[in-house]
């Protein structure tokens, strides 16, 4: 009779111990291997693109994402647009799109700013963007600002606020319905703040007046994924693997 | 030492449970996929949400998620996988550039399989939406490979709606399931059609791969997050179809046999009666509101109950059965359409062979009586026939404004009223009668 709760105590002991290694890889170990990892990444990147020429032929293909697997574009890894970036497939596939008429000493980033600029634009639609906030707390907020899925929304959008979770994936937070739904930039701008902006991802749909139209993915001011559908070709790229189909 | 051991095994057995929402036993290979397909046609129903029991007489899992268009056509894909123990993954929208997967685990301190599956099926309703649709998903070609049950519709942003396709019809044409955001008080009954949605509509705005609408398919796992060109199947063909022909063209390439004039009329006509049907509800959720509340509406409250998109369907669904039966009388002069059919229509467009415009100026307030089809009571002693709701909506007497009363929002008068006159109002449908020559 004594002995059971004996065993029940060394029972909840075990456990307790369990639950505080768990705790100590996934808020310790695991976020400081992460950190160390991304750097050597930065390092090994930085290396190879002094020692490689400009333009390498054929880059990698985005590794193939498993449903544990990182992240398969690294959120946080920010390109300057107007740095020295190596042009992998971009030459080829832009002299195969445009038969020569354009400039192939450009990057992809420097190509849609250029044809933005440049080129009658029809419209611009931006379905989808988002913002990772540090909080001075060191927590992570995201902030989405999407077309809402409202019947009648007719292209209005709506924000959303998530937090991050222990895998680093969205939590939903409740947020004003009425000054979520088409929200002001105001409202939108409170929300980042207080705060440092980590990322910032924007999809973005372009129409050309000659009938030309683009969708663009940008990661902190550099083009990620482009299709620039031409009359009869389109030039796609994801960062400089590209091609003309 | 008995009792050490069974410590263990329940240790053992609580770390494998906090495993994730669910645990795949299954992959994902072309046989699961023709399973997919298979089960969509002969499971996926306007009840999946609705029904509290299913037909085996156990509860509906389901039973209360109330989706919207987006979460409808994701809900499809992960409720088969869920029951098949095959992997489900999302491109997480927020941009972190992590999958959103079944093996999350932040559900796992729910004991219950079924509750922390649901649990998820919320978590997913809140994240993704249809602009999320582009990254786990891919334009296909017009062929039954691809454009069978389990794939898509998606609208571009200027209608901002998406379908699944629960089968296509042996005559080419889809048999659609979908829902829209209406109240928390509205039916959890999903809507359907048997027919094609107006690719002037689906593509309006942007028919290029760049405006993601018209017929697409989830993505393999191994190419979300991947360039969307790469997905095997992949194809542009849909975009380089002129309007004017793609129905056609799709139900030609989708068809193993053609349905004769009277199966197409009574099918159109089913259609429009059905989208008619479905108007009650929506038109009753706002008319409750209006009278639970005074003055006007703020901008979420009047698209919330205003229904510009579901009045348009309803009048392409006429549209389509009046341009169907204007060619079977020019083609042979609906000589192979019965004549209980031929009278039907002839109610509903007394003026077949004229303009729409010039039907509708001449056409007089419709009875009930033994011509009438698909009789729909509205409100308490309130009925009208088809051919009564096609004088009004084509006479642009249908109002979709919420703060207009039940005799406006059904036409029985010309709105807008004195409420409706003195608020703002957004969004506000008219019919454009040129599409319906």
């Amino acid at each position: 009779m004594e002995r059971r709760p004996r065993w029940i105590l060394t029972f909840l002991i075990v456990f307790c111990l369990l639950l505080a290694v768990d705790y100590f890889f996934l808020h310790f170990l695991f976020p400081l291997k992460r950190a160390a990892v991304m750097e050597e990444l930065g390092r090994k990147v930085e290396e190879s693109l002094d020692r490689e020429p400009p333009d390498v032929p054929h880059p990698p293909t985005p590794s193939v994402p498993t449903p544990d697997a990182p992240p398969i574009h690294e959120p946080s890894m920010k390109d300057s647009p107007g740095a020295a970036l190596p042009r992998g497939t971009f030459r080829e596939a832009v002299h195969a799109c445009f038969d020569g008429r354009e400039d192939t000493e450009e990057n992809p980033t420097e190509l849609m700013a250029r044809l933005e600029s440049s080129r009658e634009l029809a419209s611009k639609d931006t379905p989808i963007e988002n913002w990772h906030v540090g909080r001075p707390d060191g927590r992570e907020e995201r902030i989405m600002l999407v077309w809402s899925d409202r019947p009648n929304a007719g292209g209005k959008k709506e924000v959303r606020l998530f937090g991050v979770d222990a895998e680093g994936l969205p939590i939903p937070r409740k947020l004003d319905e009425k000054r979520a739904f088409d929200p002001s930039t105001e409202y939108v701008e409170s929300l980042k703040s207080p705060g440092e902006v980590l990322f910032h991802q924007r999809k973005e749909i372009l129409k050309f007046a000659d009938g030309t139209s683009a969708s663009v993915e940008w990661v902190d001011g550099s083009v990620r994924e482009m299709q620039l559908f031409l009359a009869a070709k389109t030039l796609s790229c994801f960062n400089l693997d590209c091609r003309c189909l | 030492m008995r009792h050490y051991i069974l410590m263990l095994f329940v240790l053992g057995l609580s770390l494998s449970a906090r495993a994730q929402v669910w645990t795949e036993t299954n992959s994902w290979s072309q046989a699961w996929e023709d399973r997919y397909a298979e089960w969509v046609r002969s499971e996926w129903n306007v009840e999946m949400f609705s029904r509290k029991t299913l037909p085996n007489g156990r509860g509906n899992p389901y039973y209360g998620m109330r989706a919207d268009c987006a979460d409808t056509v994701y809900s499809m894909r992960m409720i088969f996988a869920y029951e098949n123990r095959l992997p489900f993954a999302v491109l997480d929208p927020t941009g972190s550039g992590r999958l959103i997967t079944n093996r999350m685990t932040r559900y796992n301190s729910i004991s219950n399989q079924s509750e922390r599956f649901r649990q998820f099926l919320w978590f997913m309703y809140g994240t993704i939406s249809t602009a999320s649709v582009p990254n786990d998903t891919f334009p296909v070609a017009l062929t039954p490979r691809f454009v069978r049950s389990g794939a898509m519709i998606l609208t571009t942003k200027k209608n901002h709606h998406s379908w699944s396709v629960k089968e296509i019809l042996p005559i080419g044409v889809p048999w659609l399931v979908f829902n829209s955001v209406v109240s928390s008080s509205s039916s959890l009954v999903l809507q359907q059609r048997q027919s094609w949605p107006n690719p002037y509509w689906v593509f309006e705005g942007d028919q290029s791969p760049g405006g993601y609408a018209g017929f697409r398919a989830f993505r393999p796992i191994s190419f979300i997050g991947q360039p969307v060109w790469n997905v095997p199947g992949y194809s542009e063909e849909q975009y380089n179809v002129s309007l004017a022909k793609w129905q056609k063209l799709a139900t030609t390439r989708l068809a193993v046999r053609r349905e004769t004039d009277e199966q197409q009329l009574s099918r159109l006509m089913n259609t429009a009666c059905n989208a008619l049907k479905d108007r009650i509800n929506s038109v009753n959720d706002g008319l409750r509101n209006l009278r639970q509340t005074s003055g006007c509406y703020d901008y979420a409250t009047y698209d919330n109950f205003s229904t510009p998109n579901r009045d348009q369907r309803l009048f392409d669904d006429i549209v389509a059965l009046r341009i169907a039966y204007k060619d079977i009388v020019q083609v042979n002069g609906a000589e192979n359409v019965s004549r209980t059919m031929v009278d039907r229509l002839n109610k509903i467009f007394p003026r077949i062979s004229s303009s729409a415009k010039e039907e509708t100026s001449s056409m007089a307030v419709q009875s009930l009586d033994s011509r009438s089809v698909c009789e729909t009571t509205y409100a308490s002693g309130r009925t009208i026939d088809l051919a009564e709701a096609k004088r009004r909506i084509f006479a642009g007497l249908f109002s979709n404004n919420p703060l207009d009363e039940i005799q406006y929002r059904w036409g029985e008068a010309r709105g807008p009223s004195s409420r409706a006159r003195a608020c703002q109002s957004w969004s506000v449908w008219t019919p454009n009668l040129s599409q319906a020559n």
